[in-house]
C-alpha cells in the first residue's frame, strides 16, 4: 500500500513539475523571441532597435536592384504612405511578382538590412480571382 | 450548373441518408438499416470519385469556363503539373480531403466488424464527411463556371511547379484524413461502451502516421530544394501546423499501447484522439484561411470562420460525450516504477506533448495577440530551435533505453548488465567523433545519445536473437529473420526507433556543421571552396514559349572523383520573376548545395552550402517505411506458422 502511495507522488510530480518548470523555461525563451511585426510606417516612427524585426509592406518594382559584385539586393518596401530601403544579401525568388513582401531582420540607419525575406506571392493568383 | 456540382450536391445527400439509416441502426437495432447506409456510403464515395474525375478532367482538357481551371492552370503547364494543380487552391485541396476521407469511410466500412462500435464510428466521420460536402457545394464550389471563357489560365505560380508538388499535398492530406479515424472510434467507443476501438484503430493509425510524416517530409524535402524557403525546416506556421497532428499522433501511437496492454490511459487516449483530429483541422484551416503569415498560406478564402466555428463545435461535443460517458474511461493506476515500461511510455507521451503544446502556443500566439492587444507580433525560430534539440535529445535517449525496460520493474542489475556496452559505446564515440572535426560540445553530445541508443537496439536484437536460436535450433542468422516476423509489433516499432535515431544524427550534422561560402567563379578556372574545387564550365540557355532558363554548369572535384552539378535561374516571361533552382550534389557523408545567385556568360556567382550528414534523413526515413510495413504485415503471412514452429 504504501508503495503504491509512493509511486501516486512520482506521478504527481511528474504531472505537476515537470510541466511547470517548462513553462517557466518556455516562457523565458518565448519573451526573447517574440517581435514585432510592424508595417513600414510603423518602422519609420517607432525605436525599432530589436532584432528579427518583420516589417510588410509592397515592394517598388521599378527601385529592385542587384549588384553581382556584391551579392547584394536592394529594394524599396512602401506602405502607401512611407517608404524603406531593404538591403539583403542574395536574390529573392518571386519578388518582381510579389503582392506582399516581408522583410526579416534589424532596422539600421534608415535600411532594414534582412536576413530573410518572405515573398507572398501565390496569393496574387486568388487575390485576382476576387477582383475578377 | 455543372454536372460535377451536382454530383457534389447528390454526394451530400447520400453522406446524409447514410448518416441518418446509422442512427436508426444504432437506435432501433436494426440490422437492415446498416446494409442501408454502407450502401448509401459506397454511392457518395462513388459520387465525389466521380466529381474529383471530372475536376481533373477539365484541368486536362483545359476547360478554362470553369473558374477552378482558369485560375490555377495554363496551357504551357506540363501534364503533371496540370494534374498537381487540381489542389493548388483552396476548393480542389476541400475536394481532395472530402473525397480520401470518404475512402477511409468505405474503406471502413467494407473492412471492419459490422457492429455499434463500427457503426457509431462511420456515423461520426459522416458529420465530418457532410462539413466537407456542405463547404464544396457552397463557398466553396470548384466547379464554378464563369460567365466568359478565357483563352488561357492564370497558371499554377511558379513555385508550386515543383515536383514537390505532385506528392506533398496528397500524402500530407492522406494523414491528416486518416487521423480522423481514431477520432471518430475514441468517441464510438464512449458512445458505444466498448474498449475495442483500441484494437480497431490501430492499422489504421499507424498507416496514416506514415503518411502524415511523410508528407511532412516531402514538405522539408521540397523546401530544401526550393531556396527562400529556409532550408528543410523553417517553423514556419504552416509547417508547425502540420507538425502539431504528427506529434500527438505519435504520443497516441504510443498511449494505445498501454491501454491495449495494461487497460490504462483511457482517458488520456480519447483525449489525445480528439486533439490530433482537432490539430488536424486546425491544420487544414491555418494554411487556407490567411490567419497568420507566413510563406505558404495562399491567400484569404473566407473560411476561417467556419473552420473556427467547426473547430468550436469539434472540441464541444466531443468533451460533451466524454463528459457524459466519464465513466467509461477510468483507468486502472499502473505505474509502479519509474524504472517500468510504462513509465518511459509515460515520459514519451511527457515529451511529445509538450513539444506539441509550445509549437501550437508559438504558432497562435501571434493570432491571439492581435485579437487581445491589436498589435501585430511575431514569433522567431528562435523559440522552437530553443526548445525542440532538449525534447528530441531526451526522445532519442528514450528511444534506446525503453528496449530494456520491463513491465512493472525494471530490476538494477538487468538495468546495469544491459546498459554497460551501450554506454561504453556512446562515450568511445566522443574521441572519435572528435578527431573526425565534429568539435561542437552541443552536438557531441547527441553523436553520444544516438549511438548509445543505437547499440542499445542492436544488443538487444542480437541477444534476442541467440535465445531464440537456443531456443528453437534454427540459425543464428535465420533467427535474426525469423524473430522480426515472429515479434512483428515489438520489432517494427523498434525498427522505426532506429530510423529515428538515424534522422537525429543527420538533424545534428545539419544544425551544427553546415557551412556558407559565398563566391564568384570564373569560367573555366579552377577554384577551390572549402573541401571540394568547383569548375564553372559555362552557362546554358533554353528558352521556350514561358520561360528563359540559365542553367550554371559546374564541375565539383576533388582529389578522387569528380561530378556535375546543374543550378538554374529561370525567367517567366509571364510574371517577368526570376526563380533560383539550386543544384544539390549528394555525396554519401553531405550535400554540395548550390543556390545560384547570378550569372553570365564568363562568370557566375554562387553561395555553396556543404550540409554534412543530411543523407543520413534520407536514409533514417527509408528505415521508417520498412519499420512500419513490418508493423502493418498481416498475421497471415509468416508469423503464424513460425510462431508454432
Amino acid at each position: 500500500m504504501s508503495k503504491i502511495k509512493q509511486m501516486n507522488k512520482v506521478k504527481l510530480l511528474a504531472m505537476v513539475a515537470l510541466p511547470v518548470i517548462f513553462i517557466v523555461l518556455i516562457s523565458g525563451v518565448f519573451s526573447q523571441n517574440v517581435s514585432p511585426y510592424v508595417s513600414v510606417s510603423q518602422v519609420k516612427q517607432g525605436n525599432m532597435t530589436q532584432r528579427n524585426i518583420q516589417v510588410y509592406g509592397q515592394a517598388v518594382m521599378d527601385t529592385i536592384n542587384y549588384n553581382r559584385n556584391t551579392n547584394i539586393l536592394t529594394f524599396d518596401l512602401t506602405d502607401g504612405n512611407n517608404t524603406v530601403t531593404v538591403q539583403y544579401r542574395g536574390i529573392v525568388n518571386n519578388l518582381q511578382n510579389s503582392t506582399e513582401v516581408v522583410a526579416i531582420g534589424v532596422y539600421k540607419g534608415g535600411v532594414i538590412q534582412a536576413e530573410k525575406i518572405l515573398v507572398k506571392c501565390p496569393s496574387k493568383y486568388e487575390a485576382a480571382a476576387k477582383e475578377g | 450548373m455543372d454536372i460535377g456540382y451536382s454530383a457534389l450536391a447528390v454526394a451530400l445527400i447520400a453522406s446524409a441518408i447514410s448518416f441518418v439509416s446509422f442512427v436508426l441502426y444504432l437506435r432501433k437495432q436494426d440490422e437492415s438499416q446498416y446494409g442501408f447506409a454502407r450502401i448509401a456510403l459506397v454511392i457518395q464515395t462513388v459520387l465525389l470519385t466521380a466529381a474529383i474525375s471530372l475536376l481533373l478532367y477539365y484541368f486536362l482538357i483545359h476547360d478554362f469556363n470553369v473558374e477552378y481551371v482558369a485560375l490555377y492552370s495554363e496551357r504551357s503547364l506540363s501534364l503533371e503539373y496540370t494534374i498537381s494543380a487540381l489542389w493548388g487552391g483552396a476548393s480542389g485541396s476541400l475536394l481532395l480531403w472530402a473525397w480520401l476521407l470518404s475512402l477511409f469511410m468505405t474503406a471502413i466500412a467494407l473492412r471492419e466488424r459490422k457492429d455499434r462500435l463500427t457503426g457509431y464510428a462511420l456515423g461520426i466521420l459522416l458529420t465530418i464527411n457532410i462539413f466537407f460536402l456542405s463547404l464544396l457545394v457552397t463557398i466553396n464550389n470548384p466547379f464554378t463556371r464563369l460567365t466568359f471563357t478565357p483563352f488561357d489560365g492564370n497558371g499554377l505560380n511558379p513555385l508550386l511547379v515543383n515536383p514537390g508538388m505532385l506528392f506533398h499535398p496528397p500524402t500530407l492530406f492522406i494523414g491528416y484524413a486518416g487521423f480522423t479515424i481514431p477520432f471518430a472510434f475514441a468517441l464510438a467507443g464512449l458512445l458505444a461502451e466498448s474498449e475495442l476501438w483500441i484494437f480497431r484503430v490501430r492499422k489504421w493509425m499507424i498507416f496514416s502516421w506514415l503518411f502524415l510524416g511523410f508528407g511532412i517530409f516531402l514538405g522539408g524535402w521540397w523546401s530544401y530544394t526550393v531556396l527562400g524557403w529556409g532550408g528543410y525546416w523553417a517553423w514556419d506556421p504552416v509547417e508547425n501546423s502540420s507538425l502539431v497532428p504528427w506529434l500527438l499522433a505519435t504520443a497516441l501511437l504510443h498511449s494505445v499501447m498501454l491501454q491495449e496492454s495494461r487497460r490504462a490511459m483511457k482517458l488520456w487516449n480519447v483525449l489525445l484522439s480528439i486533439g490530433t483530429f482537432a490539430t488536424v483541422i486546425l491544420a487544414t484551416f491555418l494554411t487556407r484561411s490567411g490567419l497568420i503569415s507566413s510563406v505558404h498560406s495562399f491567400g484569404e478564402s473566407g473560411i476561417g470562420p467556419i473552420f473556427t466555428a467547426y473547430l468550436g463545435i469539434i472540441l464541444a461535443v466531443s468533451l460533451g460525450i466524454l463528459a457524459f460517458k466519464f465513466d467509461q474511461v477510468k483507468s486502472m493506476n499502473v505505474f509502479q516504477s519509474a524504472t517500468g515500461r510504462e513509465a518511459s511510455f509515460l515520459f514519451n507521451n511527457l515529451l511529445f506533448v509538450v513539444m506539441g503544446l509550445t509549437v501550437v502556443w508559438g504558432t497562435l500566439f501571434p493570432m491571439i495577440n492581435e485579437a487581445v492587444t491589436h498589435s501585430k507580433m511575431s514569433v522567431g525560430p528562435g523559440f522552437y530551435s530553443a526548445i525542440a534539440p532538449w525534447i528530441i535529445l531526451s526522445l532519442a535517449a528514450l528511444m534506446g533505453v525503453c528496449i530494456i525496460l520491463r513491465w512493472g520493474a525494471t530490476s538494477t542489475d538487468d538495468l546495469v548488465r544491459k546498459l554497460r556496452f551501450p554506454l561504453i559505446a556512446g562515450v568511445a564515440t566522443l574521441p572519435v567523433m572528435y578527431f573526425l572535426g565534429f568539435t561542437n560540445p552541443a552536438s557531441l553530445t547527441g553523436f553520444v545519445v544516438a549511438v548509445f541508443a543505437v547499440a542499445l537496439h542492436v544488443e538487444d536484437y542480437l541477444v534476442d536473437a541467440k535465445n531464440y536460436a537456443g531456443k528453437t535450433k534454427v540459425g543464428f542468422f535465420r533467427s535474426m529473420g525469423h524473430l522480426i516476423l515472429v515479434r512483428r509489433r515489438r520489432y517494427g516499432g523498434y525498427i522505426v526507433h532506429f530510423s529515428m535515431i538515424i534522422i537525429f544524427i543527420g538533424l545534428l550534422g545539419t544544425n551544427f556543421y553546415e557551412t556558407t561560402h559565398s563566391v564568384t567563379l570564373q569560367k573555366d578556372t579552377p577554384t577551390t571552396v572549402g573541401e571540394y574545387t568547383f569548375t564553372f564550365n559555362g552557362m546554358t540557355v533554353t528558352q521556350d514559349t514561358t520561360q528563359t532558363e540559365y542553367g550554371v554548369n559546374l564541375l565539383v572535384s576533388d582529389g578522387s572523383f569528380k561530378d556535375q552539378l546543374t543550378a538554374k535561374l529561370t525567367n517567366s516571361s509571364k510574371t517577368e520573376s526570376m526563380i533560383v533552382h539550386v543544384g544539390v550534389l549528394s555525396l554519401p557523408f553531405q550535400d554540395v548545395y548550390v543556390i545560384p545567385d547570378a550569372v553570365d556568360q564568363s562568370s557566375a556567382t554562387v553561395t555553396i552550402n556543404y550540409n554534412p550528414l543530411i543523407s543520413f534523413v534520407w536514409y533514417g526515413f527509408a528505415i521508417t517505411f520498412v519499420g512500419v510495413l513490418v508493423c502493418l504485415l498481416p498475421r497471415k503471412i509468416g508469423g503464424a506458422k513460425l510462431e508454432q514452429g
